[in-house]
């Protein structure tokens, strides 16, 4: 028993994870409520969907550091159409579709530059952030956008179910969780049944060697950084939706591209074949987030918060790659 | 004949030093032509000598990281780290009201404080990076986030000012007009340029760089090298957390994190290979150069700070697209030679 939960790294997290809530729980009972879970599961909606990105980023062995940005101009850049041409009715559809858009053709910059200049991904996306950044707010606008159109608004109060805890504070399970499950099983289908899902892996496992059996290397990765796109516009408007607002510059995760990349090291673990994977990714990410959302109420000072989490990160990085001979090709 | 090929290997030798050269040259001509009467100031180029040390230092951190085929993301927060420290113990100089020997001391154990922030910090991302094999990026990333939540709970998230005025003269003083901290950077400089080119580390460093199995087998201690080179980025990036301590006399634990960006721009513009095993400190100097010129011409022209992100964001692709080009256009030549020989 303990050697098959030694061997299995997803089942090692799901463990570790159960161990932490209780924990916590121990600490401090408010935690384990049905009422913390919907808060928890609300604040890790935008954080689960973006880790996805990196996730397939990572799976194709690039990081990927520009990711928040681009989502943040095809959210932002949709929602200033709307607000510029007055369009506050109508279907929530043409909204994601204007945003995918716009995210897959940013993404083609990292394509070209990633896949036909051959270059260094990190370093890339990382210029490419810093130009899109500057684009945006130099040229676009660096207003907050305050009124989203109206289907946006009444998505971004929609809920499944509703909890009290003792405090008599209202938590919501929000509709968008719904988005989030269907994303990550069309995920986990696509990367652990699908042709085009193995190709990746073998991209990411080598290069060269891909290509040799004759995988069309440009293709894979032209459609997977256009999924990459696809799925972080979605996370951008859901955010926007959630925070009831649009913003150039979102703090809360452009700059943050650490969590993401953290929550698929952590997820992926010592699983030998690849550097990615769908639900270690979630487990990563529910562990970042349970970590985060609940250190205040353990009593942990405020200024503490980001030293505890560095080192929690760090340790997850330890334990997770010293036994996954993957990563060690990343550099 | 031998007159002629010699001309074209000191040329193929020197090619990135003379690109960066013109690149600097083209900056410095088109922003004194769109404003000359406020760019060929004496003023400006001395505010630019104050300017320049900070990225110097996270540069030549980065170079270094670089070069042993890794990236050191956590600079910027090991220098904010050192800074703090060493603020803490300058700070009693001010409250003791010391004097003489007393102020030298303290003031010499701040500076050493910091110093060791830097060699601790910089061991133990080589310890992890080299012993425990995570790669540099994620480890740096994790560390940085580490080391500027210490200087969080050190401070409460406050700023930390109030450092002796000797101490802050030679952050904001000049000897021969050139500033005391650009003094250093140009000692810095000239000490990695002879650690790189003279001695064996430099050697070992840049080997491993390229090819770390290949050096591995002709029996090179790769772990003990890479531990080196990053116990050298702590070092450069707490030297410039006491630059920074010096001129602005305030220590943060956020302080310019947009630094970490502009290094890499800068070390990459300066011709060192973010793959490892390749980098010059005469190219890195002129690509700061130009950076420095290209900030100063945009703060004179009105533009604002995004529009520097714009145009470095966009400067970065391009420098390592030409890289690329050049490349691909030899390859083909040579290809194409080949091709008529054998024929």
């Amino acid at each position: 028993m303990l050697n098959r939960i030694k061997g299995n790294s997803q089942l090692t997290l799901l463990v570790l994870l159960v161990v932490i809530w209780l924990v916590f729980g121990i600490v401090n009972p408010q935690i384990l409520t049905l009422a913390n879970f919907f808060s928890l599961s609300r604040a890790a909606i935008v954080p689960a969907i973006f880790a996805l990105a990196e996730m397939i980023m990572m799976a194709l062995g690039c990081v990927d550091i520009s990711y928040a940005m681009i989502a943040s101009v095809s959210a932002y850049g949709t929602f200033y159409l709307w607000n510029r041409n007055g369009w506050t009715d109508g279907s929530i559809v043409p909204i994601f579709l204007c945003a995918i858009a716009i995210a897959m053709l940013l993404e083609l910059i990292n394509w070209f530059f990633i896949d036909r200049i051959d270059l260094n991904s990190f370093i890339v996306t990382l210029g490419v952030q810093s130009l899109l950044k500057g684009f945006l707010l130099a040229f676009v606008s660096t207003a907050y956008i305050y009124t989203l159109p109206s289907p946006i608004q009444r998505f971004g109060l929609s809920y499944l179910g509703k909890a009290l805890s003792k405090d008599g504070i209202e938590s919501v399970l929000h509709s968008s969780v719904i988005i989030v499950a269907v994303l990550y099983l069309a995920m986990n289908f696509i990367m652990e049944r699908t042709k085009f899902g193995r190709e990746i892996y073998a991209i990411g496992g080598d290069v060269d060697s891909a290509r040799r059996v004759g995988i069309n290397v440009s293709r894979v990765r032209l459609c997977s950084m256009l999924l990459v796109g696809v799925i972080c516009a979605i996370g951008a408007v859901l955010h926007d939706a959630l925070s009831r607002a649009s913003m150039p510059l979102p703090t809360d995760y452009v700059g943050r591209e650490l969590n993401s990349i953290a929550a698929v090291v952590i997820g992926t673990g010592g699983s030998k074949k690849a550097k990615g994977i769908v639900t270690g990714t979630l487990l990563g990410v529910l562990l970042l987030q349970t970590i985060s959302t609940n250190l205040v109420m353990l009593g942990v000072p405020s200024f503490w918060q980001q030293a505890v989490s560095g080192i929690i990160i760090l340790a997850g990085m330890i334990v997770q790659t010293t036994n996954n001979k993957a990563f060690k090709a990343l550099k | 004949m031998s007159a002629i090929s010699k001309k074209s290997v000191w040329f193929a030798r020197n090619q990135d030093v003379i690109r960066m050269l013109v690149v600097t040259l083209a900056i410095f001509i088109l922003m004194s032509a769109l404003r000359p009467n406020l760019f060929l100031r004496e003023a400006n180029f001395i505010s630019m000598g104050y300017q320049i040390p900070e990225l110097g230092f996270y540069s030549l951190a980065m170079m270094m990281a670089m070069l042993a085929g890794g990236i050191d993301l956590s600079i910027v927060s090991i220098g904010n780290l050192a800074c703090i420290i060493s603020a803490f113990i300058m700070q009693r100089a001010v409250a003791g009201q010391y004097a003489g020997a007393r102020l030298a001391v303290t003031l010499a154990a701040g500076v050493l404080a910091a110093l060791a922030t830097g060699f601790i910090c910089g061991l133990l991302n080589g310890l992890l990076i080299s012993y425990l094999k995570i790669p540099p990026m994620l480890t740096t990333m994790a560390t940085s986030s580490i080391y500027t939540g210490i200087g969080i709970v050190l401070t409460e998230g406050k700023s930390v000012s109030g450092v002796p005025d000797a101490f802050q003269y030679l952050g904001n003083h000049a000897f021969l007009q050139i500033p005391y901290a650009l003094w250093l950077l140009i000692a810095a400089m000239a000490g990695t340029a002879f650690l790189l080119n003279k001695t064996t580390f430099g050697f070992q460093l840049k080997m491993i760089g390229s090819n770390p199995l290949a050096s591995f087998y002709t029996g090179m201690q790769n772990k003990k090298v890479i531990t080196k080179a990053s116990i050298y980025s702590g070092l450069m990036s707490a030297l410039c957390g006491l630059e920074i301590l010096a001129r602005t006399n305030t220590a943060k634990s956020d302080y310019a994190a947009t630094y970490v960006f502009q290094s890499i721009l800068c070390a990459v513009l300066g011709a060192t290979n973010p793959n490892g095993g390749f980098a010059k400190v005469s190219c890195l100097a002129l690509a700061l150069a130009s950076l420095q010129l290209l900030s100063s011409g945009f703060n004179l022209l009105r533009l604002g700070g995004y529009f520097k992100d714009f145009t470095w964001g966009a400067l970065l692709l391009f420098v390592l697209s030409i890289d690329y080009l050049a490349k691909a256009i030899k390859r083909k030549k040579q290809k194409s030679m080949i091709m008529k020989i054998e024929n």
